[in-house]
């Protein structure tokens, strides 16, 4: 294997175990992720167990099939952005730019309709905690909506640093600075736009759905 | 052992050289498809908690098939999968004792309002969840043992006061 000594670590024996340990540092980033949102929803699974009439009532005033779309979004998005991979694993930077590019317009769209959401649910009184003022009654409905802002919140901010992330790599791949041998950024910026789309797969049963 | 995990790897990464954008293309057609699947079943009112087992193992399946072959776990032996997996060990545990901590509480050591717990004073609006749960004979019953509960606390509170002073 023709291995380019110029991404190559002098504390790195070779580029292929370079990439095995950024490969691996990666995946212990995403655990920690997963982690960091499994906290939220272990706090939904309680809640949701003790409020679980509000919580379905709370969910089905919820725009369903935006979330479906967003779904769809998202995980199209995810499939460009494999795509990539797979053309920068070829040596084809440029095409990798190109995919990454068409990548972050669905990201843009998926904020687009968060953004629509957020403002139905400010106008309609639908906030978190003491500042619900919504139209379900009880306790349970304005736990459900600061649940609803975290777990959202929180990922629509991972969505924002992905797209920011696939944006710079997309960038660096158009220069040119990735070939056949040494692609690991792009790879890696992968793995993380592909745990976004992941998490969503979650929230979107968990909030709209059930 | 060296000379192993050298050609393993290097089967490894012949594998991830390999093309995928076949097997990409399936893997987001699966995923479109669960999307449809699930967003079709939740019109339906499953009886009892049916409807969240539907959707999670809906989503659960779709989450493999992102993990498996958009993040390589398919291909990649070893430390990747050890390390994710070990985080889905500890997504059981954190949620499973969780709800299992909730849901084998002694009943009135849930929150006002809950399921399990005693009507909120004074709350306008929405009967409890407990009472409309069962109606009738519980919310009586939890309203009782609220009294009893309130009776015996501010007996101790006021016993430990008179025996502090």
């Amino acid at each position: 294997m023709q291995a380019s000594t110029a991404h190559l670590a002098h504390h790195f024996e070779s580029l292929e175990k370079q990439t095995h340990a950024a490969r691996l540092g990666m995946w212990l980033f995403l655990a920690t992720e997963v982690l960091l949102f499994t906290a939220l929803f272990a706090a939904y699974g309680v809640y949701r167990f003790l409020y679980a009439p509000t919580f379905s009532e709370a969910s089905r005033s919820l725009a369903t099939w935006i979330g479906a779309v967003n779904t769809v979004v998202l995980v199209t998005s995810s499939f460009t952005v494999a795509m990539g991979l797979h053309q920068a694993v070829h040596g084809r930077g440029r095409r990798t730019a190109v995919l990454f590019g068409i990548s972050v317009l669905p990201a843009l769209v998926f904020l687009g309709f968060k953004y629509v959401e957020y403002g139905h649910h400010f106008h309609a009184g639908d906030l978190p905690g003491k500042y619900y003022t919504g139209a379900i009654p009880g306790v349970g409905a304005s736990i459900f909506y600061t649940l609803y802002f975290l777990i959202t919140g929180l990922h629509g901010l991972h969505v924002l640093i992905g797209m920011i992330v696939l944006a710079v790599v997309g960038a660096l791949a158009w220069k040119g600075r990735f070939d056949a041998t040494y692609h690991t950024p792009v790879e890696l910026a992968g793995l993380y736009w592909h745990l976004v789309d992941l998490i969503w797969i979650f929230v979107f049963p968990l909030i709209y759905l059930i | 052992m060296a000379t192993t995990n050298e050609s393993t790897s290097h089967v490894e990464e012949e594998r991830l050289q390999h093309s995928h954008a076949g097997r990409y293309f399936w893997v987001w057609a699966a995923l479109i498809a669960l999307t449809a699947l699930t967003y079709w079943l939740s019109r339906f009112h499953f009886p009892g908690g049916w409807a969240v087992v539907v959707a999670l193992t809906i989503a659960s399946g779709k989450s493999a098939l992102v993990a498996l072959f958009f993040m390589h776990l398919w291909d990649q032996r070893g430390a990747n999968r050890l390390v994710f997996i070990t985080s889905l060990v500890f997504v059981a545990l954190l949620i499973g004792l969780t709800v299992a901590d909730s849901a084998t509480r002694f009943p009135l050591a849930n929150p006002p309002e809950a399921l399990g717990g005693w009507p909120r004073a004074g709350a306008p609006g929405r009967p409890p969840e407990a009472r409309r749960a069962t109606p009738g004979s519980s919310y009586r019953r939890n309203a009782f043992q609220a009294f009893c509960i309130r009776y015996v606390w501010s007996a101790v509170n006021s016993s430990m006061q008179t025996s502090s002073t």
